[in-house]
């Protein structure tokens, strides 16, 4: 599956310098690449100062992966041009498939393909993006690098996540919009992803699924984690139902007891998809109790309260500890969890509170409000020492705030630690990683 | 669709370790009473037809019924009421919690696995949870653990608790049943009577 994420060469079916067209956003996108590219638009002599190619099979080199954006009336005939040549993988851009209704079409196509033996991607796909390395995308932005794969059912939703994701500090090992999956399915990506270096958390946005019970026995041998966003998520069983269970059996019901026994984390938007895809990335899961450390009571009060709704156990402190948190702050803290070491704690009292819950507890949540006192900076540099004396235990930080919080946020984005603005959002990512 | 009849449905309870009450099918009033000396009263009286999936809106159930008196002037009564394909069924009656246990068959997931709060309001209150087959214990268990009338089976306000392990294991027979019995679309066991030491499929349909 390299050739759809690092392919040598590219041939683009349907280049064209037409303004807002999206021959003109992929020629424009591949062009960034190193790839070896190949225009062919039958029309044009030159697009970008690169000569164009009548067809596909006109092109002597190998070609890696070929990428078709024409209309769907000539996809066909189009394929049917590419195979007599041969590909390593097509992505059909195209519209105008199943999602219309026009599921002959489709078939043909699908069927066409099947017998040439040639791996597809789409049709109705916005493309395939690796940063950093190939834009195979009519998306008008490229994102971050990163660590997280998303993995799309929609394209529209892609380009909406990755312009969030600029103002959101995340980034990308490989964005995929499979759009109708005639071919090449969630479970296929699965695989190449459980096996990729770069991917530490795979996102998923679905609305249905061909093949439930095969995606979750993928689902269960894949490593990596997975969280996944079903859109449809109203509840009607069938209408005519003939038996209680029947009218009771919402799609999303049945989807969601799907990817519980897959073992996959399911969450109900967007920003949730990827505040848990975040943290998923970048910390290891954990199996036990929280503790929580915050220089605000009503933080720490509200993390509580989202832990126990989240059915995460909060540690309990010890007589050991409770003697040694009393001995060091020597004023009138109250020793409990969450662990309130009140406005004026510095970086110090952070770094001695935080060891003391960690040798208690299996993850940490540490809130910084902006007070008075409050160092953002020195507090997250203290941070980065400690989530690097403790590999193993699971750090989540809440900058709890709005603009004077972020002094801590360029720090922990480039030491690994993921940081969220509020207490529900903390106790979520810690949701997400917990076994 | 149509109901797997009376007969069959009995064999694949029994094949797949579903237990149920004592339940015959009844012709004669001689039938009634060797059914009473077996197993005593109170009985249920009932009708099972190969088409009709709700009975309690027209009248086909008599619950509580304690003397022979009652027993043989609702027997004629429901005897009355019936044609063609039907049966009237005489079943032990028990005490317990009202739950259901329940498959649909999905086009993506295959069977899923319901359990939740039974009885004629189960979709009112929709206290329920889902899986899909197949179930292993601690699934089973899961799901039981999930709805929100749990406190409810482990004993409130001094009531006796339920067996939660046997229900689990009866879920997972369910599945079990389901997988393999791949002409079945739907099943609706509803309710199951569960108690300390029992746990009952008390109504059970199988749809084709």
């Amino acid at each position: 599956m390299k050739q759809f994420f690092n392919p040598k060469s590219v041939a683009l079916i349907g280049a064209t310098d037409r303004k807002k067209s999206v021959g003109r956003a992929l020629s424009l996108n591949i062009l960034k690449g190193s790839q070896k590219v190949y225009f062919v638009n039958p029309n044009k002599d030159k697009i970008f100062n690169k000569n164009c190619f009548n067809k596909f099979s006109d092109i002597k080199d190998k070609v890696d992966l070929a990428i078709i954006a024409v209309p769907a009336q000539i996809v066909i005939d189009i394929v049917k041009d590419i195979i007599k040549k041969g590909v390593g993988g097509v992505i059909i851009i195209s519209a105008g498939f199943k999602e219309v209704g026009n599921n002959k079409r489709q078939n043909k196509l699908s069927e066409i393909l099947a017998k040439s033996d040639i791996d597809f991607i789409g049709p109705n796909s916005l493309g395939v993006i690796t940063p950093g390395v190939f834009n195979g995308s009519f998306a008008p932005d490229t994102p971050e690098k990163g660590s997280i794969a998303f993995l799309s059912q929609s394209g529209a939703l892609v380009d909406s996540v990755i312009d969030q994701s600029f103002l959101k500090d995340y980034g990308f090992s490989h964005l995929v919009s499979y759009g109708n999956g005639a071919d090449l399915n969630l479970c296929d990506f699965l695989d190449f992803l459980d096996g990729d270096k770069k991917t530490k958390s795979i996102a998923i946005y679905l609305e249905s699924l061909k093949n439930g019970r095969k995606f979750i026995k993928k689902a269960q041998k894949i490593k990596t984690p997975i969280v996944v966003l079903k859109g449809g998520q109203t509840r009607s069983g069938s209408k005519a139902a003939n038996s209680h269970t029947g009218s009771l059996a919402g799609k999303s019901q049945i989807y969601s007891a799907g990817f519980k026994k897959a073992g996959i984390f399911e969450v109900k938007s967007v920003d949730d998809l990827f505040i848990s895809a975040r943290a998923l990335s970048l910390q290891p899961l954990f199996k036990g109790k929280l503790g929580v450390v915050t220089n605000g009571g009503a933080v720490g009060v509200m993390a509580a309260d989202w832990a126990d709704k989240k059915d995460i156990k909060l540690a309990k402190i010890n007589n050991k500890i409770k003697q040694k948190i009393k001995k060091y702050f020597n004023k009138n803290v109250n020793v409990q969890n969450p662990l309130d070491i009140l406005g004026d704690a510095l970086a110090k009292d952070y770094k001695k509170a935080s060891e003391l819950m960690l040798s208690i507890s299996d993850a940490l949540a540490v809130f910084f409000t902006p007070q008075m006192m409050t160092d953002i900076k020195k507090n997250s540099d203290m941070l980065v020492n400690l989530n690097k004396k403790f590999p193993k235990k699971t750090i989540v930080v809440g900058l709890v705030g709005g603009k004077n919080v972020l002094k801590g946020s360029n720090v922990l984005k480039e030491n690994n630690i993921p940081y969220f603005f509020s207490p529900k959002n903390v106790i979520l990512a810690l949701k997400a990683l917990k076994k | 669709m149509e109901l797997l009849n009376f007969k069959k449905s009995k064999k694949l309870l029994n094949k797949y370790n579903i237990p149920f009450p004592a339940t015959k099918s009844v012709a004669s009033e001689k039938d009634l009473k060797s059914f009473v000396n077996s197993y005593k009263f109170p009985v249920v009286l009932k009708v099972f037809s190969p088409n009709l999936l709700h009975r309690t809106e027209k009248d086909l159930i008599v619950l509580n019924i304690n003397s022979y008196k009652t027993l043989k002037q609702e027997f004629s009564k429901l005897k009355s009421k019936i044609s063609g394909q039907s049966l009237i069924l005489i079943q032990k009656q028990f005490q317990g919690i009202e739950l259901i246990l329940g498959m649909k068959k999905d086009k993506s997931f295959g069977p899923a696995i319901l359990f939740g709060v039974g009885g004629i309001f189960v979709e009112i209150l929709n206290d329920v949870s889902w899986g899909i087959a197949p179930l292993n214990l601690s699934e089973a268990q899961n799901m039981i653990n999930n709805i929100k009338a749990k406190k409810i089976l482990k004993g409130y306000r001094g009531k006796e608790k339920v067996d939660i392990k046997k229900l689990a294991q009866v879920l997972v027979n369910l599945s079990n049943l389901a997988l393999k019995e791949n002409y079945i679309k739907e099943i609706d066991f509803n309710p199951v009577i569960a108690s300390k030491d029992k746990c009952l499929a008390v109504d059970f349909k199988f749809l084709l």
